[in-house]
């Protein structure tokens, strides 16, 4: 593998830019919050990370069906970098929230429905990788995924509303008495700035580490081929 | 053990043919898959026989576990069930497909002149047929067990919707299970996780319909269990060709 | 009306992003650690195809 093409290194250098940033804006620019205090500031990446993970799913799926459609197997790539990207910023997204959670409602887990979402959509992803894992044949192995990936990512919205649903009816009696409330604040323009900076440097940072991952991925494809060709002779 | 499965051509009913009928030639292709497990099972009843022991079993072991009294039970039977369902079921389409793989029927199938969906549709039926036989079997016992009535229209409606959701996704991902070297362990791995707003629903729905609760509480969740199936039988469909590709 | 202090949850802050900055960058080192063993790979299998030839 070469080094990495001019685009990727500045791409590189311009998400580590935009992340100092970033954190100097959510632990400094961004005021305390009133009732919360400092813990409240996890919410900014927490939510950034649960975006990400969210959007490396539906990348997944997409560039699965592209898969699907044209048998080129560097849409797999992709779909397999997104996924890896996906299982470590979903978890990322899960655990923040259980320590943001832990000091406000004195519980490590609630049973709200974007953090149960959130974490069957990582069970999903979790079993992607292990589905893969289990295949030899890497055009299978291809298939498989793509198919698995739009199975799983249809899933999680109607998770979602199920849960959302369970809720409604039956409102939690542990913890936060309001159902959908997941540490409710109004956030001021400074806490606003914040939140979208935060957001727009961990799509950034998703663009680059995908970016660095698809060309690992192709680097292994590479010393397959060749193992196969010298192992073989 | 079971004998050697006789090729599917020998299990065909004697009327059907598949070429040269269009429309005709697919129902008949979907129904010669169906009759084909069908009737390997009545000749060995290996697989539901193993089903409705193990529910059986699951039931007596939820019985110790959790204690169930009269006041409690009322709330936790549709539980009870959709464990047992999701957990036999499981049982039920990864022998389905294990079969169809070692004795090389798939293979078989797919050299047929046939759309290749019909071979999905008719694993779905035969796979939709054994859990309805393990419901057939669980309800009326645990009926007995537990002296309540668990015959209500509303909660074997349930009990259908919520079996073809969990049916049509299984099928395929059983198909693709089988195929990967941890395959037993596998499918619940995939399974459980995409499958999930069926159980919640059907466990939901089912409860609704056993404590006779206000129907307008029960239909939002008859209703996603029938956009799921709509939604999961139409993509299921859409890539189980691509799942037994070669 | 007395406004409250915020609460004091500097500690779980501090645990909050050092998970988050933590995971992050085992994710970085293992892609460099993944693309450092693949390229010494690379080397030598090269170097295998080469005294093969030979």
């Amino acid at each position: 593998m070469e080094a990495s093409p001019k685009a990727l290194r500045g791409l590189t250098w311009l998400t580590a830019a935009l992340f100092a940033v970033a954190l100097y804006m959510v632990l400094f620019y961004a005021p305390r919050e009133m009732v919360m205090g400092d813990v409240q500031r996890v919410f900014y990446f927490h939510v950034a990370a649960g975006w990400v993970g969210a959007l490396a799913f539906l990348v997944t799926a997409v560039t699965g069906g592209i898969y699907l459609a044209r048998k080129d197997r560097r849409w797999d790539n992709v779909a397999t970098a997104s996924v890896e990207i996906g299982v470590v910023f979903t978890l990322i997204n899960i655990v923040s929230g259980s320590i943001w959670a832990r000091p406000i409602w004195n519980t490590w887990w609630t049973w709200d429905p974007r953090l149960v979402t959130a974490t069957i959509m990582e069970l999903i992803y979790v079993a992607y990788l292990m589905l893969r894992q289990g295949i030899e044949d890497p055009d299978r192995r291809a298939r498989f995924g793509s198919v698995y990936g739009i199975l799983g990512f249809l899933s999680v919205p109607l998770t979602f509303l199920s849960i959302r649903i369970f809720r409604t009816i039956h409102p939690v009696v542990v913890g936060s008495g309001d159902p959908t409330a997941e540490g409710a604040f109004d956030m001021t323009p400074r806490m606003l700035q914040a939140f979208m900076f935060s957001l727009l440097t961990f799509s950034f940072l998703y663009a680059t580490l995908l970016w660095h991952r698809v060309r690992l991925g192709r680097l292994s494809e590479k010393v397959e081929q060749l193992k196969m060709k010298v192992l073989s002779a | 053990m079971s004998e050697a499965q006789p090729p599917a051509q020998a299990l065909r009913p004697p009327a059907a043919r598949i070429a040269g009928e269009p429309r005709g030639g697919y129902l008949r292709a979907v129904a010669a898959v169906v009759w084909k497990d069908l009737v390997a099972e009545l000749r060995s009843r290996e697989l539901l026989g193993a089903m409705l022991v193990f529910a059986l079993l699951v039931i007596l072991i939820f019985n110790f576990a959790l204690e169930l009294d009269v006041r409690t039970r009322a709330t936790i039977t549709s539980g009870v069930l959709w464990v047992t369902f999701a957990f036999a079921g499981t049982l039920g389409l990864n022998r389905s497909m294990a079969i169809e793989k070692d004795r090389g029927c798939l293979d078989g199938l797919l050299l047929a002149p046939v759309d290749r969906s019909a071979i999905y549709f008719g694993k779905v039926i035969g796979n939709l047929a054994f859990m309805l036989i393990v419901a057939a079997i669980v309800l009326p016992t645990y009926s007995a067990l537990y002296n309540t009535n668990l015959f209500r229209p509303g909660l074997l409606l349930v009990i259908l919707l919520g079996s073809i959701g969990y049916v049509v996704v299984g099928t395929l991902l059983a198909a693709m299970a089988v195929q990967a070297r941890t395959r037993d362990v596998l499918l619940p791995i995939l399974l459980f996780p995409v499958v999930l707003p069926v159980l919640v629903a059907a466990v939901k729905a089912s409860n609704g319909f056993l404590q006779d609760l206000p129907l307008a509480e029960i239909l939002p969740w008859v209703n996603l269990l029938i956009v799921y199936d709509v939604i999961f039988a139409a993509v299921s469909l859409m890539v189980f060709d691509f799942v037994v590709e070669e | 009306m007395l406004q409250q202090a915020p609460a004091d949850t500097f500690t779980y802050m501090v645990l909050g992003f050092a998970v988050i900055l933590g995971a992050i960058a085992l994710f970085l080192v293992s892609l460099a650690v993944r693309a450092r063993n693949l390229k010494r790979d690379l080397v030598l299998l090269a170097e295998l195809e080469k005294s093969e030839k030979a």
